[in-house]
This record gives structure tokens, sequence and C-alpha cells, in this order.
């Protein structure tokens, strides 16, 4: 019984990692910009056809294609911001949301077009591979996404703080005029913060390729969950999207183990409403 | 008329085809309402079209693309062999429904094949679908002969125009609990304890149900059940409950895709017990099965429905179909095909493509020239065949051997697994 | 938004209500003109219905739920149950449906609008509701978990709310829209319509003239939740059976939202029109591309940004836009 309690805990940290990235992301844009990007989660299932299509076409080990993928992703939510975020900007903010659902449902549904509904599996050498501690089987594609996950916050957080184009970013969130005044560039801050959002949206969806099925609405289930873990944590906190992620991922874990399979996200959902209530702010937020 | 039914039948249509066929189909629709195709009125058919639903598309595409190749073998088998020799040699034709997993599609596409003029309907894998498919079909009267569905209630509605030829739910959990009670016994074992695994639909729920009432019949008790969803990528925490429960056997019901991920799950959290055993398992007694996991596979018993693998008429069918659709016929496959054939002798009795007629005729079916371990196909008063029978089969040696009954067998059962 | 426009919301002229009435009597024959087209029709008007219902807390009072699935449901399961559980005819289950939906609603806006959640916020914690109805539905075999309900077949019985013909459920339909229709119209003229306005535009100003905002949101939510709810048990009594998926899912919110934003928030005709562009779209795509059924919300996520960049007051906007030039230009003429 122990074991199986410390076994789930500890699937639940891990895949809390992939959670953590996604919201990462997703915190980073509402950050910058004020908007909820509704669309995100059809951007990580993007990555998500990407690693794929590399790697049954091309061979291309996951792990491998994110050199790849974070790149086109970067451009693809530049020019995702740039065309369709950037002339809606100003205008009443439900218009931003109802403009990324709109965005969300065309690419969900392009894909179900492009590839069909169905299941795929990615038969990776990862895929399968476990380590054994005493009891508790730890598999290598779950850690492999943990690092991946923790890797990619510390990148985002070295660049928010040490770079100049950090700075730029964090200045723009914090104080739209004050930033512009001082000369920072926000129409390229905006694309750019768009951009880093969504390569880390794509690299989670590299990240969950080896054990997670491949489909369109992939991204549905996760993006879901990155709402709540963005609202814990605070929006715009990037430190708290990544602690939130682990912590939902464990509430997760704690609810399958108590309620049965299908009820199981009702605990992170009930969290949800009851932060949104209590504390919109969350752990970290502005 | 015509056209615009070919149309329909078709693959992409343009839009000025859409509103000709459309004009078309309002026309066709209007008198084929009274009940049957209008293109049959009294002439001899050239084409009987029979319709089937499966989920073609979605998270059981696998699933359902086989069922449709297996109901379009049976197709080409009864027209190869002459077609309805007493309607004048009308060949059968196969319409596809896609229920795309879903029950609610099932009543658009029940709806759809009507207007297209089908005499019958077959499907659709799923209980939860088939059971709102047979509802609608009921209501539109049109004969249904249910393929692959194990819900009890599909022939315990009082319904007419519902038939099945597999077993139902409660033959599945009775026989189950037989088989393994007789081959503890034969090898001096004892077993009291199930934990039983199983996707949360009507499917594997009602196959639980059953198990709960039927195992102390035989002094085993079931002390777990762990729902699942067959669309949960990871089911580790359900089959970490199994785990914990320390069972001595542990059964488990769900389709494909879910089973692979199951065992895979099971093997990984090195899951033991005296024996796993799916029961209905649309994984478990799957050729696909062994070349997915392949060791991984080993020992895994299912109690299933199954081909005959005595019977030579079944033996050459399969290879039939071996030979042109260069895969193995799994069960569930079999129980995909059955249904034609016997479609097509009710036909052949009915001298008639008038639904009622066929649905007269069906009920009087007794039909031996088929592929399963039984005697003949024989429809009970609610729609059920009365003589269905389940194998129990286990992969050995990377095959899928039939181990008990031993009547039907092709290997020695290994048990304990471990 | 539309506040310019407030010169075409008078009431209507004697030919105006002649107008109405010839094109309503019109739609009573549809079935028989187009007798293949009935159930989309049907479908039509019933997500035209409930899109008013969304319209009036989302178009008008400002409140953007992504979750109204979750009155959808409520009204289903509400009305099936008690007609399987304890023979209730589904007429007065629909009353019931009704109520429930609007105490959920009523429950979830004292909530979120007690702790003054707004934009975002509001439509996330709608998503929420759903969501947690949506997995209690899927999960608890009281009511059916993932098989659902099947409502058993009574081929044609008024008592039962079954018909064997599509006709009478088109009626229905049909009323029902007409009434919602009604009711936005009538709100658009009283003092809580105005109410419903001012939250929409300045929440902040409209509390310091005096307006209470928590009330006229609470009465909108009803209104709202009500109307959703009660096009959930038509829905229950049409197709004879609901599962979570089909009442509860996350699509029937966006269905349910598309209509009035595509047609025009905040106007009576737009979830009409948006249901009327929307609905046959959906199904000349689902025949056209003869592949899977979900590439008809591509269309919507396109003209939903199209819409949203371009024409921000939907459709309708649109359609008095042209009104105006119209009218502009006959004045100038006359001059």
């Amino acid at each position: 019984m122990l074991t199986f309690v410390i076994q789930s805990l500890v699937n639940g940290i891990l895949i809390g990692g992939v959670y953590s990235l996604i919201a990462i992301g997703l915190t980073l844009i509402f950050g910058v910009m004020n908007i909820i990007n509704f669309a995100h989660g059809a951007l990580m299932m993007l990555g998500v056809f990407f690693t794929y299509w590399l790697f049954t076409l091309g061979h291309v080990d996951p792990y491998l294609s994110i050199l790849f993928v974070v790149p086109s992703m970067f451009l693809v939510g530049a020019v995702f911001q740039w065309s369709l975020i950037r002339p809606i900007m100003n205008a009443p903010e439900h218009n931003q949301l109802f403009l990324t659902l709109g965005a969300m449902l065309f690419l969900q549904n392009l894909a179900v077009f492009l590839w069909s509904p169905d299941y795929r599996i990615m038969k990776t050498p990862y895929s399968g591979v476990n380590f054994y501690v005493g009891e508790i089987a730890l598999s290598l594609a779950h850690l492999m996404a943990f690092g991946m996950a923790i890797l990619f916050a510390a990148i985002l957080y070295l660049i928010l703080h040490k770079t100049d184009l950090g700075r730029a970013i964090r200045a723009a969130s914090e104080e739209r005029t004050g930033a512009m005044l001082m000369g920072v560039n926000i129409k390229r801050i905006y694309w750019v913060a768009f951009g880093m959002g969504t390569a880390c949206a794509g690299v989670a969806g590299t990240a969950i390729t080896p054990f997670f099925p491949i489909y369109p609405y992939v991204g549905d289930i996760f993006v879901l969950t990155a709402y709540v873990v963005v609202v814990l944590g605070g929006l715009g906190s990037v430190f708290g999207a990544f602690l939130g992620g682990i912590i939902i991922g464990v509430a997760d874990s704690v609810g399958a183990m108590l309620l049965p399979g299908s009820m199981k996200s009702i605990m992170s959902f009930v969290i949800f409403i009851l932060i949104l209530l209590f504390r919109p702010k969350g752990l970290f937020g502005k | 008329m015509k056209k615009g039914k070919r149309a329909l039948e078709g693959k992409g249509i343009s839009r000025r085809d859409f509103m000709k066929s459309t004009a078309a189909a309002g026309m066709a629709a209007a008198v084929g309402s009274i009940g049957f195709p209008a293109v049959l009125r009294g002439a001899e058919p050239k084409e009987i079209l029979i319709g089937h639903i499966h989920p073609l598309s979605g998270f059981l595409a696998f699933d359902g693309q086989e069922m449709k190749k297996a109901t379009e073998f049976g197709i080409q088998q009864v027209n190869a062999a002459g077609g309805i020799k007493s309607l004048g040699g009308a060949k059968l034709k196969l319409l596809d429904g896609d229920s795309e997993g879903k029950p609610e599609k099932a009543i658009s596409e029940v709806e759809r094949l009507e207007r297209a003029g089908v005499v019958a309907i077959t499907g659709c894998y799923q209980s939860a679908v088939t059971i709102v498919a047979t509802q609608i079909a009921e209501k539109l009267k049109v004969p249904f002969v249910v393929a692959v569905a194990s819900a009890e209630e599909i022939t315990k509605r009082g319904f007419k125009y519902t038939f099945r030829i597999q077993p139902a739910s409660s033959m599945f959990a009775d026989q189950v609990c037989r088989y393994m009670t007789e081959i503890a016994k034969a090898k001096g074992d004892k077993i009291k304890t199930i934990a039983y695994l199983h996707e949360s639909t009507q499917f594997g729920t009602a196959l639980a149900d059953y198990t709960v009432e039927y195992a102390p019949k035989y002094g085993l008790e079931l002390i777990l059940r762990v729902p699942y969803s067959t669309k949960a990528a990871d089911v580790s925490t359900e089959v970490g409950k199994i785990k914990a429960a320390g069972a001595d056997l542990i059964f488990d019901s769900g389709y494909f895709g879910d089973g692979v991920r199951v065992l895979r799950t099971m093997r990984d959290l090195r899951v033991n017990a005296k024996a796993i055993v799916g029961v209905a398992n649309g994984a478990f007694s799957h050729p696909k099965f062994i070349q997915e996991l392949g060791d991984l596979a080993d020992r895994v018993m299912d109690s299933n429905y199954q081909v005959n693998p005595r019977s030579d008429y079944a033996v050459k069918t399969l290879a039939e179909f071996k030979n042109k659709f260069a895969a193995d016929m799994s069960p569930s496959m079999a129980y995909s095909y059955q249904p034609i054939p016997v479609i097509a002798d009710a036909l052949e009795r009915a001298k008639s493509t008038k639904r009622e007629d066929l649905r007269e005729a069906l009920t009087k079916t007794n039909f031996t020239r088929h592929i399963l371990p039984q005697g003949p196909i024989v429809f009970g008063p609610d729609g059920q065949n009365k003589n269905a029978n389940t194998l129990l089969m286990q992969i050995l040696k990377g095959k899928i051997e039939e181990v008990w009954p031993e009547e039907y067998s092709t290997a020695k059962v290994v048990y304990p697994v471990l | 938004m539309m506040a310019s426009h407030s010169h075409l919301r008078r009431g209507f002229t004697g030919t105006g209500w002649f107008v109405i009435l010839v094109v309503l009597a019109g739609l009573h024959f549809m079935p028989w003109v187009m007798p293949e087209h009935v159930h989309i029709m049907i479908m039509t008007l019933l997500f035209a219905a409930m899109g008013q219902g969304w319209n009036i807390l989302g178009g008008y009072v400002g409140q953007f739920s992504f979750g109204h699935s979750v009155f959808f449901g409520m009204g289903a399961y509400t009305s099936t149950l008690l007609y399987i559980h304890a023979g209730l005819t589904p007429w007065v289950g629909m009353v019931c449906a009704c109520a429930m939906g609007m105490v959920l609603g009523l429950s979830i806006g004292f909530l979120s609008f007690r702790y003054g959640l707004r934009g975002p916020f509001f439509a996330l914690i709608m998503l929420a509701f759903a969501e947690i109805f949506h997995m209690i539905a899927m999960g608890w075999p009281a009511v059916g978990a993932s098989h659902g309900l099947l409502i058993p077949l009574k081929g044609n019985s008024v008592a039962a709310l079954q018909f064997t013909t599509k006709e009478p459920f088109y009626f229905m339909a049909l009323w029902m829209m007409v009434g919602t229709l009604y009711l936005a119209w009538r709100l658009e003229r009283t003092r809580t319509g105005l109410y419903f306005l001012a939250v929409r535009e300045d929440h902040e100003a409209a509390e310091a003239l005096g307006v209470n905002t928590f009330r006229a949101q609470m009465v909108a939510m009803a209104l709202s939740a009500g109307i959703t709810s009660t096009a959930g048990t038509l829905y229950a009594q049409y197709l004879l059976y609901i599962d979570p998926d089909s009442t509860f899912g996350l699509l029937n919110s966006v269905e349910i939202m598309v209509r009035p934003i595509i047609g025009g928030p905040g106007t009576v005709l737009g979830p009409l029109l948006g249901s009327a562009v929307l609905t046959p779209l959906a199904e000349v795509t689902r025949l056209a591309f003869q592949s899977y059924s979900g590439v008809y919300l591509m269309w919507y996520g396109l003209i939903l940004m199209v819409v949203i960049i371009f024409l921000p007051n939907g459709l309708m906007g649109l359609i008095y836009q042209l009104i105006e030039k119209i009218r502009k230009k006959s004045k100038r003429n006359d001059e």
C-alpha cells in the first residue's frame, strides 16, 4: 500500500514537470501582454505532431528534435502574435479571449483534417525503459520530461534575469508605459515573449511523445490543467508556474488515488475555483 | 433518382452535386419513408444494401477499421458464392457508418443508413454505442444484427428487430469464473480472490457486475474493482491499485489500445498474480497484441469469444481472409464477419428485401455454416444467439492458443503463470 | 457598443409586426418545404435559443461564460432522471430542469459575482464548473456514469414528450427560439436591460451611479441558465439518449457561445443569425468533406477570428452598418 502511494506521488511529480513547462509559457504571455491564450494547447499539439513527423519520417530522435522544435515553435508563436493578436491588442479583453478560442478551434481541427483524430503511438527506444528504486518504477521517458522542464525553466529564468532582453521583458510586463519611455521596443517584446511562450509549449509537446498517444486533442487535457497551474502559481510568475505545476501534478495523483479514474482532475479544478475566488493573485502573482 | 443515390454513397461531392442530390434525396426519402427502398419496388434487385456502424475514426479507429475489413470480407464471400440466389443472384453491398466511438453519433448514422435503403445494419463494437443504435433501429424498424457488443440489456428490452450473435456479458462472466476454477482444480491449486481492472463504460462495468454476481457460485470473490477510462493515456494509478490488492487472479476488460497500455503498465510496475486473465478483452487474444508487446505478452490469458479452432470451415475462412487482407482475423473481427453470412442466409429464406420479411426470417434462423465454437446459430425470442460460447485463450511462445475447455483446445494451459 | 444604434430599437410599426407575423407563419411550413433538413433546422433553432440564453449574460451584461454546457447538461439530466426514476412527465420535468438550471446558475453566480470575477476569470471559472460536472457525470453510476442515460422508447406519446416524427420537435424548438427572441427584445426596453448594459460598459461607473451590479448580474445569470437548461430537456427528449460528453462537454459550450459572438453579441437577432449561418455550414462541411466530424470547427475558428478582428460587433453589426449607410444615402437623396 505504501508502495502504491509513493509510486503515485512520484508519477505526479514527474508529470507535474510537463504541466510546469506548459504553464510557464502561458504565464509569460500573460505577464507581458495580459492575454489568456486559449490556443496554447493547440500550439503544444503542433509541437507534438512536429516531433512525431520528424521521428516517423526523418527518424530524428525526439530529444534531438528539440533543436528543431524550439526555433520553429518560436517562429510560429511570433507569427501568431504579429498577425492575429496585434490587431486586437487594444480591443476589449473579451475579444482577445474569443480570438484565441477561434485560433484553437482552427488549429485543432486543421490537425484533425490533416492527420485524422486517430491515436498514434511513437515507439521510441525510451518507451518502456524503467529504473527501479526498490519497488518503485521510474519511467525514463517521464524522467526526461521532468528534466526538460527543469532545464527550460532554468533557461527562461536566466534569460529573464540575466539578459537585457529579459530585463526589457520584465519591464514591459511590470510597467508598459514606463518601459516604452525608457526606449524599450514594446512591439518587439510582444512577439518575442509570445514566441518564447510558444516554444515552451512546443518543447512540452516533444517531452510527452515517448509516453503519450499523439492525437489532435492532446492539447486540451494539458491546457486545462495549465490554466489551473498558472492561476495557482500567480499570473506572470515563472517560478509560480513551475511550482504550481508540481503541486497540481501531485493533486491529480492524489485525486486518482482517492476517486474513480474519470474524476481525478476534480481536485485540481476545485483548487482552481477556490483560488479564483479567494486568492486570484495565486502564490506569487503580481 | 439513381444518380442522386450514387452521389450520396460516393466520396466527396461538389456543391452543385450536393444541391442536386439533396433534391433527389428529398424525393427518395419521401418515397422511401414507407419503409423500403423505392428502387426495389416489384422488380428483382441487383444490389442489396447492408449498413454497418463502427468507430472508423477517433480513439478506437484501429479496432473499427478492422471490423470494417471483416464485414467487407463477409460481403465478398457471399457475393463470390453467387449472391442471394433466391433473389436472382442479387449481390450485397456494404454502406459504412462511422460512430467515431460516440453513442450520439450512432443516432444520425442509423437514420442516414435507413434513409439510404439498407435492409439491415450490423455493428457497433462498443456496447454503449450499440445500445443506442439498436434503439433507433427498433424505432425505424430496421433489422439490426449485433456483431460485437456484450452488454446484457441489448437483448433485454423486448425489441423485435435486434439480434445478437456473440455471447452476452453474463455468459462471459459466468464462463470465465468456471474455467478458472476448473483449471485451478485440475492443477491442484486453490484460488479465492479476484481483482478486476475494467474500462469504465457499459462494456467493462457490466462484465465486472456479473463477475461479482457469479463468482460466489464457484467459491470466488471479487475483492477489488478499478474502472479506468479507455481514453486515459496513463493508467499507472489504476494498475497500482490492482497491484496493491494482491489478489490470486487479475481480470481485465477493455479495448485494444487500452489493453496494450494496461499490460505494458502491469509489466512496468511488476504486477504479479497466479494468472492475468482478460475477460472479453479486445487486446489479449488479438494477434497484433503479440506484435506490440512481444515477450511481455507471454502467458496472458483471455476468456473471450473465439473462432472454432477445430472446424475445417473456420480454418479455411481464416486463411482466405489472411490471403485477401494480409492480416490475421482476430476474434472480434470474426464476430464482425459472422452477421453477414447470417443475414444472407435469412435473405435467402425470406426471398424478399422487405425489412419486415427479413426480420421474420432472422427469427427462424438455424445456421450451421459458421466459424464459431458452438452448435447452430439460433436466436431466442429475445434475439440472443442461444448457443453462444466463449473459450479461454493463452499466449504461449508467441502464439495464441485455445487452452480451455479441452474439447476446443490446441495446447495445454500453463498455470500458475509465475 | 450598440448604443449608437438605439434608434433602431424603437418599437415596431404596424408594418413591422405584420412582416414578423408573416415570417413566423412561414417558418411553420418549413418542415414540409425542406423535409430532409428538419434535423438541421431543429438544431439551428435549439442552439439559437441557447445562444440567446448565453447572450443575455454575455452580450448584454458582458460576462462571458466558457462553460454554458453545465446548464445544458443539468437540464438534460434533471428531466431525464426524473422521468426514468419517478416517471415524471418530461413536461413537468422541463420546468424542473429550468429551475435546477437557475439554482445552479445563481449558486455559481453568487460565488463569482460576490468575489468580483470578471472577464477571463469569470470565463475560466465557468469552464471549471462545467468540467467538474462533466467529470461527476462521467464517474457517478447513479446518473449513468459514462454509459449515459437511455430514455425508454414509448413511440408516439405526448405525455412522455416522445414522437416518432421530427415535426413536433421542430415546432417546440421554433417556439422556444421565438420565446427567447421576445425575451431579449423586451429586456432591451426595460430598466433591467439598461442595468445590464451599464454593467457591461463600465462596472465601476455603474456602481457609482447606484446600480446594483450584483443583482443585475444575478438576474441575467438566472435567465441565461434557465433558458439553456430548458433546451437541454428538449434535446434529451429529441435524441432519447444523453451522456456526459454530448451534454457537459466542452464542445457544447463552444457551440452555444460561438453563435451569438459571430451573429452579434448584445443584439436580439444575433444568436439566430449566427446559428442560421453556422449550423448549415457545419452540415455542409460534414457532407462535403465526409471525413472526420470535427472539421466544421475549423470554419468556426476561422470565422470567429475574422469576425473578431474585422467585425467585432458580429454579423448584426455589419447589417446595422449597412442599414446606416442606406439610411444616410436615402437622407442625402431626399435633400
